[in-house]
């Protein structure tokens, strides 16, 4: 019985041996392909999980497999909420994919120099894969209807990324149950009808005994509204205090108006700001702090929330799911002739800045840096990117691809103002931190603007401090990496004067090498000063 | 016991110490390199990759002053007490199931008890956060069904909380006041499968004898598992004890998952490997993080020492 039993144990050990072994025979022979070329694998890692763009990519890589039989590309979707982590640690850790997503979540600019090749010499060729089309003969980066500024890092003065599409940011709402609380298809226009519509859908929950949220809120979906509203208050402040010609204040200057008290938390704009986003928090479902992305989107497509504020790249989603026919309209902010909150606002904020976004980098571990390109520029041709368009339900980046009829909605408005700013920029986790702890007793029924700014007071400047001081590193390491790259080049120029492209190279390094020390320093004294009034205070 | 080896057969049979070696090689890749690895670059200002600055003890210093870290341990410090109490209902369970007579039913009960750990425990927490959810949450419905929310606001008006309203579902995890309450409800009835088993298994091997010379002796149920069985598993308790506190300083995936990389509102959340995660992955100072995990490791350490030390097993 017992060599019965061993001898059974000892078939399955070797069962499981011989599988094993096929299995890395199997994908050995996988390498090659059918006429004997090596097989060059591709990897793509994104965080849009969003419906329609992971099938819009696999079709769109079907197609350059076809051309391209020797080339394998395989899609790596990461949910958003880990995106970061997991991408850092496969930058570190030398394993990254050939091809990442850029823009934000977690790709500082010193992660971008460090990790990502630098495609400017791509986007300033022509694109091979538009030819026979209008675009033929022109650079890449005139492709883009932005010039390809979704994928240039202005910082490091270099293009890092091709981006695929753009995106608005909307408020989304349910028609069925807006003809059910108001009797009628008319969609808000100001910020006014807007809260009056969030009311009477209240009052229709209480009514009919079937509560109906007028804003699906969470800790992703309300910031895009609140920030909105909050800036439109800041609008005004922003076109005095910005540098010239921008009207804004963003980077360095943020910083430096705040510590010069340039504003305050004290200023009206800022309090006004604090007062429209607790107003429009009212109008969410109690609790949205705690509530995920996911859930109130689930809140949106169940019917159980009128509106809920997104960008354009959840219409693919929504329109997959939602049995019920929706509309998509501009976030509404207050007019001038608001009699609340009009004083501070200059209008409508303008999308002709909007960016072509869905970036896509490469990295600079990749064992086919060469091929990863070839398949952007495929990417990036107009025939592809209409395909894409046309699955994905998204904004086109590329000149001449006409949107889907789908996106009429979220097409770029270029009416309007600029932004103004908010207490939170980009890039500032430790004031991010401060802010969204204190953000409770902001929109709580009992809570105050007043108590929301006592609360975070104390430590709002010490915040500034420590990212200040973490951005000025990060500056001082790009400078120092800068540096390298302006020896190389300078000796490039050095050996052959006639080298026409690294004298140029040479130029731009040197301009940008120029504009980081200056932000640097300004960065510097902008710390030093936030220190001292740190002392001050302790004293 | 094993018996003592001499040095020269120990040498003689050095063929037997290659088998140990694949074992020894996956420890020290996996387990003790990573850990040197943070040790050494605790002393670095570093943010992933190959750049790195020495700043000798910098970052032990910053450690020292750093209100959101030490905060932490006060969650933490609440948690391990939750934790402890925690214990009884599945010590509880394993003295039922030891006490049934039939060896079937017992069979039964202990697959019941060990059938939920299939469901992964992400999914578990999903769960709960549903639960929490204030306008569609399972809490909040038994809460209205059954009156006991109108009690809650009866008291918060009693004790003036401010946190239970009688028009505004309770936001669990939107009100910092309740958020180390939703910390420590989650997981009702706080059966845990591997603490029922391992409890158990001291329990069976208390032998029968025992019981039988304390039936003699008209000893009560209560009195058999405060005098017989409580102190025969004080081995499996102090082991539950030591992982429990292990786990709960190490762990963040709970509070992660329910309240976010800040610890919810007013950072209440917050504890110290939430915080040590934050500080690696949001603020990108990985060099810091390590330092506190060195903080972390120091801690575990004394209180398993402790644990050790002060827990006494008499047999």
């Amino acid at each position: 019985m017992e060599r019965t039993l061993n001898a059974i144990g000892l078939g399955l050990l070797a069962l499981c041996f011989v599988i094993a072994l096929g299995r890395i025979v199997w994908k050995q022979s996988e390498r090659v392909s059918e006429d004997g070329q090596q097989i060059v694998e591709i990897r793509l890692a994104h965080w849009q999980l969003e419906g329609g763009i992971r099938e819009a990519l696999d079709a769109l890589a079907a197609e350059y497999m076809k051309l391209h039989p020797h080339v394998r590309i395989s899609q790596i979707p990461i949910p958003e909420r880990i995106y970061k982590n997991w991408l850092l640690t496969q930058l570190v850790g030398g394993t990254a994919p050939d091809i990442i997503q850029i823009g934000g979540m977690g790709v500082s600019d010193e992660r971008l120099a460090r990790f990502f090749l630098p495609l400017t010499e791509t986007a300033q060729v022509e694109n091979p894969y538009n030819k026979g089309t209008p675009l033929e003969g022109l650079p890449l980066r005139d492709t883009f209807f932005d010039g390809m500024m979704g994928g240039f890092n202005s910082a490091l003065l270099e293009y890092y990324g091709i981006p695929l599409s753009a995106y608005t940011l909307r408020v989304y709402i349910n028609m069925d149950l807006l003809r059910e609380i108001t009797g009628s298809d008319r969609l808000p226009s100001t910020y006014r009808e807007f809260i009056d519509l969030c009311n009477q859908a209240a009052a229709y929950g209480e009514k009919t005994g079937q509560p109906v949220i007028p804003m699906a809120g969470s800790r992703y979906n309300s910031p895009i509204l609140m920030v909105s509203l909050f800036a439109s208050q800041t609008q005004r402040l922003a076109r005095d205090l910005g540098p010239p010609g921008t009207f804004q204040i963003e980077g360095v200057r943020f910083s430096s108006s705040f510590v010069n008290d340039e504003w305050t938390l004290d200023s009206p704009q800022i309090h006004s700001g604090l007062k429209i986003m607790r107003e429009v928090g009212q109008k969410m479902q109690p609790g949205f702090m705690q509530v995920t992305r996911d859930d109130a989107s689930f809140y949106f497509m169940q019917g159980k929330a009128l509106m809920i504020a997104t960008g354009s790249w959840d219409s693919s989603s929504i329109s997959q799911q939602a049995r019920f026919p929706y509309r998509a309209f501009r976030i509404p902010l207050p007019g001038q002739d608001d009699p609340e909150f009009g004083e501070y606002v200059l209008g409508f904020t303008s999308e002709a800045g909007v960016n072509t976004g869905l970036a896509l980098g490469v990295t600079k571990t990749s064992k086919h840096p060469d091929a990863a390109i070839d398949f952007l520029l495929f990417l990036a041709s107009q025939q592809m990117n209409q395909k894409f368009t046309d699955i994905s339900g998204w904004i086109p980046s590329v000149v001449g691809v006409p949107p889907s009829e789908r996106t009429t909605d979220f097409m770029i408005l270029t009416d309007g103002f600029t932004s103004g700013f908010t207490l939170v920029p980009p890039g500032r986790p430790d004031i991010s931190r401060i802010v969204n702890n204190a953000f409770h007793r902001l929109i709580a029924p009992e809570g105050s603007v007043e108590e929301f700014i006592e609360i975070i007071r104390p430590n709002y400047l010490k915040a500034h401090a420590t990212d200040t001081d973490r951005n000025l590193l990060g500056l001082q390491s790009a400078l120092q990496r800068m540096d390298v790259q302006m020896a190389g080049t300078s000796g490039m120029v050095a050996a052959d004067p006639s080298d026409q492209a690294a004298a140029h190279r040479l130029d731009m390094i040197i301009a940008s090498s120029n504009s980081q020390e200056l932000a640097s320093n300004n960065l510097k004294f902008v710390a030093e000063k936030i220190k001292r009034r740190l002392q001050n205070k302790a004293d | 016991m094993p018996l003592p080896v001499s040095n020269k057969k120990a040498i003689h049979e050095w063929k037997l110490y290659l088998f140990i070696l694949p074992s020894l090689i996956a420890i020290g890749l996996f387990a003790y390199f990573p850990a040197i690895s943070a040790v050494y670059h605790s002393f670095f200002r570093w943010s992933g990759g190959d750049v790195k600055e020495f700043i000798g003890l910098q970052n032990f210093v910053t450690a020292f002053s750093d209100p959101v870290f030490w905060s932490s341990f006060t969650v933490i410090g609440i948690l391990v007490v939750a934790n402890i109490v925690k214990m009884i209902p599945s010590i509880t369970l394993a003295v039922l199931i030891h006490r049934l007579h039939s060896d079937r039913w017992q069979y039964w009960y202990r697959v019941l008890v060990v059938l939920p750990m299939i469901v992964p425990g992400l999914v578990t927490l999903f769960i709960w956060k549903f639960f929490y959810d204030p306008n569609f949450g399972v809490l909040n419905m038994v809460l209205n069904a059954t009156g006991l929310k109108h009690a809650l606001v009866w008291l918060d008006g009693l004790f003036g909380w401010d946190v239970f309203h009688a028009n505004i579902p309770i936001a669990w995890l939107g009100e910092p006041d309740l958020i180390i309450p939703a910390l420590i409800i989650w997981g009702f009835p706080w059966i845990g499968a591997v603490g029922v088993l391992i409890f158990l298994a001291g329990l069976q091997s208390i032998g029968t004898e025992v019981y039988e010379a304390a039936d003699l002796d008209g000893v009560t149920p209560f009195q058999k598992f405060l005098h017989i069985e409580f102190p025969l598993i004080m081995t499996q308790i102090r082991l539950m004890l030591v992982l429990m506190i292990i786990g709960t300083l190490q762990g963040y995936g709970l509070q992660f998952l329910l309240l976010g990389d800040e610890g919810g509102p007013g950072g209440r959340g917050m504890v110290p490997g939430l915080w040590m995660f934050n500080r690696a992955f949001i603020a990108g100072e990985l060099g810091y993080a390590c330092a506190l995990g060195l903080f972390l490791f120091v801690f575990i350490l004394v209180l398993t020492l402790i644990n050790n030390k002060y827990v006494r097993v008499d047999k």
